[in-house]
């Protein structure tokens, strides 16, 4: 449990800095191209492989953290026993669909990794860097799929943080 | 029944709490599975979402307003609009919608500028004796003005999602706009003549104006160098949402210094957040999209639409009940994801531009933003202003008049929206 | 039906290669007697152009319309059609896409080896560019210019000629002509006339420097698992489709240039005195390509420069 809370935070910790690391390297881009005309071949790249890491693998701090958008209408009129056992069964719909999205995500980096495929693009890198993201995130959400489903059975329900779109 | 079995289903997954994005998600897996399609399109679906360049801007331009609002800027904006405006009939009220107007014009969501704005404005105008349900009303729907105006986050998904130009919606999206705010300027004025008392606010001194233009001044310098930028094709809207974040944190931690490293790491966390569960529901609905496509459902309602209705008053009609009583329970991101595959194809088919039909969407977004049982600006407002759902909802009604009205002013007049991009 | 076969397409079902799949669509399910239903998912619904090759190699979807250079991640070679002026004629082309040439040959072998297999081929015309006050004669008119390209040796073909490539998505290329985001476009003349690009760009220089083609590709596993009728009926049809848009191409590209000069462009034919310029600059593009794809290149850049 606590291993989990730790990966947790260090991977909120790793996406929040992905992803404004990627607002420095297109104002990097903007200012190269407008300014020196000389726009870079990496940043736009790079960028995106910064949101391509982050989402997935904060996907198990958002679950823990309750982060995610969801419907709380009915389950917050319900009583305390049946909104555990909604939220035990949300956690299962979770670890379900995670488990399928490990299996196949897995499968499409495992070929291109096999098969040394690039990505064809300016950088042409190999293109099982951004693929790993999906199974390495999915991984990760089943990690907080199971504590998450600990904590719902023994009733240990966090409050709602909910989330500004 | 195909299509009432899937909607049930979609029900019962989102009643029972499952989260938006894994409840798309989860419904098209199952659908792939039952057709006997490959799930391998679930990963698929994931991985293409997180590689949309466009997609990029949506954690960029939460950064930048989310350092903008640890600054305080959203406290020195509705200063400074109030200093000029205040003394007005209707004073107040007028300056929180151009207060609202301003800061849509740099944050991309509805309920970031509903809750910015709300977190100042309510108190001064109920202390100032304005009608509390008017107040509400006027808070939740002059906060949609964030999604219409640009940058717009939803904007930048219909974008996504129909591989059009998000400059041009994002043109497109400024006279509906300025529309909207002159509609509820307009109302404000006269219910605050004739249908409520307050106690009017005292001119401002000069030199306080000016103290006060010149703190909220950087903000708005900024809302002008992103939308011109924009617009005149120095950068992307991806781009455009890069620099916004450099300038916004130069703003508050150099000029106004008031970012500390705790508030940076704040807005961080804040906006990688709200960019995960916002990516991972268009990947949900992506997959759910795959499915339903698949399945022949958006091609067989274009079909029925063309065959009943037959006229494009007709369809515009039809299309903005449906969205109306959707829009009543459902989240606006799902929503455009949803039925924008489905309703699109009907609507080019009447030769609607696909410009317009973005913008048309995202005003009926907004509706759906302040109607009851689930609308999320009616709840940042209940919950800055510590009132009932029921009392907000009741005071959005008249600002959900003018919002169809903009709606019939948007058909009538398609120019509304679309002269900025292209005929300007 | 007994079996169905689904596409991709990232292009709308009005563009030339919807057209075309219709036709293949129209015949097949003609010929087998609805025993084999076609269904098109055109617009991208379905895959974009890019995610085409893993989609119909992995099996996720039976098939898929790509442009062939969205295989260069798993066969480098496809990119002999980017290759600067090598291909500057129509009968060059004719000569490098037929079935079984030394040019075509090993890199439908090779896109056999991703799990996917060549139904046929979409001809889609040559790449030109567009400018604003005067035609990109010579590599002297692109010094210093910001550069729209789609895909990688496009981009390093701008480097050599001293250009700043960006890449531009064809939905936002209009308004990044429009507002000045890049000095000169490349594309294909066809997509001048869908895009009316002409509204904010007013001269093609008609360079041909490089072949576009898009491929049809099916998933190899579930092809093998055709009964030989359907194949039979599938593959007749579907070279009669390569044969159809292939004759048809120049007659499109006649339309499009037709109707950009009716709408105000001039367009401009490189002498051959600038085109010898062009090709100066293009050596290290060829360099590149050598390298990456070694003999096999070689040779078939060797017989490519004979036709
Ligand atoms: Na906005
Ligand atoms: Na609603």
């Amino acid at each position: 449990m606590r291993l989990v809370t730790a990966i947790e935070t260090a991977t909120a910790w790793l996406a929040a800095s992905l992803l404004t690391l990627s607002g420095g390297m297109l104002t990097y881009e903007v200012v190269a191209r407008y300014f020196f005309n000389a726009p870079t071949i990496w940043a736009a790249e790079l960028s995106q492989l910064c949101l391509i890491w982050a989402c997935p693998v904060a996907m198990g701090w958002a679950l823990t953290h309750r982060r995610h958008i969801r419907v709380t209408a009915v389950t917050a009129q319900l009583s305390p026993r049946l909104r555990q056992w909604a939220e035990v069964l949300s956690i299962l719909v979770i670890l379900v669909f995670s488990l399928v999205v490990l299996a196949y995500g897995f499968e499409i980096f495992f070929d291109s990794f096999e098969r040394q495929r690039t990505t064809g693009t300016m950088l042409d890198m190999p293109s099982w860097i951004p693929e790993a993201s999906v199974p390495a995130g999915f991984a990760l959400l089943i990690l907080s799929c199971l504590t998450n489903l600990w904590r719902a059975l023994s009733g240990t329900l966090p409050d709602e943080e909910g989330v500004m779109e | 029944m195909t299509v009432i079995v899937i909607l049930v289903a979609l029900f019962a997954l989102l009643l029972v709490g499952v989260p938006v994005a894994y409840a798309l998600g989860m419904l098209g897996l199952s659908m792939l599975y039952l057709g006997g399609f490959s799930p391998l399109m679930a990963p698929q679906a994931i991985l293409s979402t997180m590689d949309g360049f466009i997609l990029l801007a949506v954690p960029l331009f939460l950064l930048m307003s989310n350092i903008l609002l640890k600054g305080g800027v959203g406290r020195d904006l509705f200063a400074a609009v109030q200093a000029w405006v205040g003394h007005w009939p209707g004073g107040l009220a007028v300056a929180t919608i151009i207060s609202c107007g301003i800061f849509a014009a740099i944050s991309g969501s509805s309920v970031a500028t509903a809750a910015t704005i709300g977190t100042v404005a309510a108190p001064e105008m109920i202390s100032r004796g304005y009608n509390r349900r008017f107040v509400y009303g006027l808070l939740a729907a002059g906060g949609t003005l964030g999604i219409l105006i640009p940058p717009s986050i939803p904007l930048i998904i219909y974008g996504f999602v129909t591989e059009e130009s998000v400059i041009a919606l994002f043109m497109a999206g400024i006279g509906p706009g300025l529309a909207l705010i002159a509609l509820f300027i307009l109302y404000s004025i006269l219910s605050a003549r004739f249908l409520q008392s307050y106690t009017p606010v005292e001119p401002v001194s000069w030199p306080e104006r000016w103290r006060a233009t010149l703190r909220a001044a950087p903000s708005v310098v900024l809302a002008a160098v992103i939308l011109g930028g924009i617009y005149s094709g120095a950068f992307t809207p991806t781009e455009a949402a890069a620099i916004g974040f450099s300038v916004a944190l130069f703003i508050t931690g150099v000029i106004l210094r008031s970012l500390t490293w705790a508030k940076l790491w704040g807005a961080m966390v804040d906006s990688m957040s709200t960019t995960v569960s916002i990516l991972l529901i268009i990947a949900g609905a992506k997959i759910f999209g795959k499915a339903i496509t698949l399945y022949r459902i958006p091609q067989d309602i274009s079909a029925f639409l063309s065959d009943w209705v037959a006229t494009p008053l007709g369809l515009i009609v039809v299309v903005s009940v449906v969205l109306l009583l959707m829009g009543l329970v459902f989240e606006a991101l799902s929503m455009v994801l949803i039925m924008t595959p489905v309703l699109l194809p009907a609507a080019l088919a009447m030769h609607f531009d696909p410009i317009w039909f973005g913008i048309y969407m995202v005003i009926l977004v907004e509706c759906a933003l302040i109607t009851p049982p689930v609308g999320l600006n009616l709840y940042v407002i209940q919950s800055v202003t510590k009132s009932s759902l029921g009392e907000v909802s009741r005071g959005t009604l008249p600002f959900l008049v003018l919002m169809l009205l903009t709606v019939a002013l948007l058909y009538l007049w398609p120019d509304l929206a679309l002269y900025i991009p292209f005929k300007l | 039906a007994e079996t169905t076969m689904r596409i991709s397409l990232q292009l709308p079902m009005k563009s030339h290669l919807g057209q075309n799949l219709k036709m293949f669509k129209d015949e097949v399910e003609a010929t087998s007697n609805g025993d084999i239903a076609v269904e098109i998912y055109d617009s991208a619904q379905l895959y974009k152009d890019k995610e085409v090759p893993q989609a119909v190699g992995s099996g996720a979807i039976e098939a898929g319309v790509a442009s062939l250079t969205r295989f260069v991640g798993d066969v480098p070679m496809v990119d002999i059609f980017y290759q600067p002026f090598l291909f500057d004629s129509e009968e060059k082309v004719r000569k490098a896409v037929a079935p079984g040439s030394p040019v075509r040959g090993p890199i439908d072998e090779a896109i056999q080896g991703t799990g996917s297999t060549v139904l046929w081929w979409q001809a889609y015309g040559g790449a030109i560019m567009l400018s604003n006050g005067g035609p990109i004669s010579s590599p002297e008119a692109m010094q210093g210019k910001k550069v729209r390209v789609f895909g990688k040796t496009l981009g390093d073909f701008t480097t050599a000629a001293g250009g700043a490539p960006t890449i531009i998505s064809g939905s936002e290329q209009y308004l990044a002509y429009q507002r000045g985001t890049v000095d000169i476009g490349m594309t294909g003349v066809s997509g001048v006339q869908s895009r009316s690009l002409w509204e904010v760009m007013d001269t093609i220089t008609v360079t041909n420097h490089a072949d576009i083609e898009f491929i049809v590709v099916v998933n190899t596993d579930w092809w093998n698992a055709l009964p030989q009728a359907h194949k039979d009926i599938i593959a007749a049809a579907a070279r009669n489709a390569e044969n159809s848009v292939r004759d048809e191409m120049s007659a499109i590209e006649g339309r499009a240039y037709a109707a950009a000069k009716e709408n105000g462009m001039t367009i401009y034919t490189p002498t051959a005195d600038e085109l010898a310029q062009w090709q100066a600059v293009s050596q290290p593009v060829y360099d590149a390509f050598l390298e990456k794809t070694g003999d096999a290149g070689k040779a078939m850049l060797e017989a490519a420069r004979g036709f």
